[in-house]
């Protein structure tokens, strides 16, 4: 059975969740129920730090695509911080890159907006 | 069916290739990526060829058990893997409906995006990552074979 583990926090106006293990057609509809539960909370600006994802499916991505349209209709955004190597390299491999604002580490993140 | 069901996951590891016999669940899927990762990796095949090969047979997988037909659903997956010849080789078949991956639409990842669909990008992965993708249906049996040059 795939693990996923999520956990979030909040700096001033942006939320902050931690996000870890397995993101696939198992583990995706548990992370869009998350994620949108934050966002009917009133959360704009999300970062996704990813420093702990081993792996992510087209599930996972179609979910971060799917709640940044969400966000962006209201004037926010998901942008991404800590995404380790392999995950990095799936992104650029299949063009994903540039869909996402990604920093190096949280603090980054914060700041950018 | 029940007898089925308990066999849930078999594996036969032979020299140069391997494999997975697995019933349509999406909870056996991380079993399957294990299973293959770990035949990869005894053949010391790189990294990075291990991912893409990875998230291809993961989502060829999930098309055929969210996308199958429900009358088919008590039909086992095979997936096989082969290290041959500088390449790695899966074969992927299913009982079911014609569906060929390779004459599907693949969307432009932008206008994608921008739409906001959360579906229909496991075959973009698939015909992304992958060197050479071949699909083939007899009697009713799906094959797609999947070509990753080492």
């Amino acid at each position: 059975m795939a693990v996923f583990q999520y956990s979030s926090s909040r700096h001033g106006s942006i939320t902050l969740m931690h996000i870890g293990g397995s993101l696939d057609a198992e583990t995706s509809p548990k992370f869009e129920s998350k994620i949108r539960a934050e966002i009917e909370r009133g959360a704009k600006k999300i970062i996704c730090n990813m420093e702990h994802l081993d792996y992510i499916a087209s599930a996972g991505l179609g979910v971060l695509i799917g709640a940044n349209d969400i966000l962006s209709k209201i004037g926010g955004e998901i942008r991404i911080s800590a995404m380790n190597q392999k995950i990095l390299k799936i992104f650029k491999l299949l063009g994903f890159i540039n869909l996402f604002k990604i920093f190096e580490n949280d603090q980054k993140a914060i700041d950018s907006f | 069916m029940i007898r089925k069901r308990l066999i849930r996951f078999k594996k036969d590891v032979v020299e140069n290739n391997i494999t997975i016999v697995l019933p349509r669940l999406i909870n056996k899927l991380d079993s399957l990526r294990e299973t293959v990762v770990d035949f990869l990796n005894k053949h010391h095949i790189s990294e990075g060829c291990v991912s893409r090969i990875e998230l291809s047979v993961y989502e060829a997988v999930v098309n055929i058990i969210e996308h199958g037909s429900p009358q088919y659903h008590d039909k086992e997956i095979h997936v096989e893997c082969a290290v041959q010849n500088h390449e790695v080789l899966i074969t992927i078949s299913h009982y079911g409906d014609r569906f060929d991956i390779t004459k599907a639409e693949l969307p432009d990842i932008e206008k994608h995006y921008k739409s906001g669909k959360m579906r229909g990008l496991g075959i973009y992965f698939i015909m992304t990552l992958m060197d050479k993708v071949e699909y083939s249906h007899h009697d009713m049996i799906s094959t797609l074979k999947m070509v990753k040059s080492i």
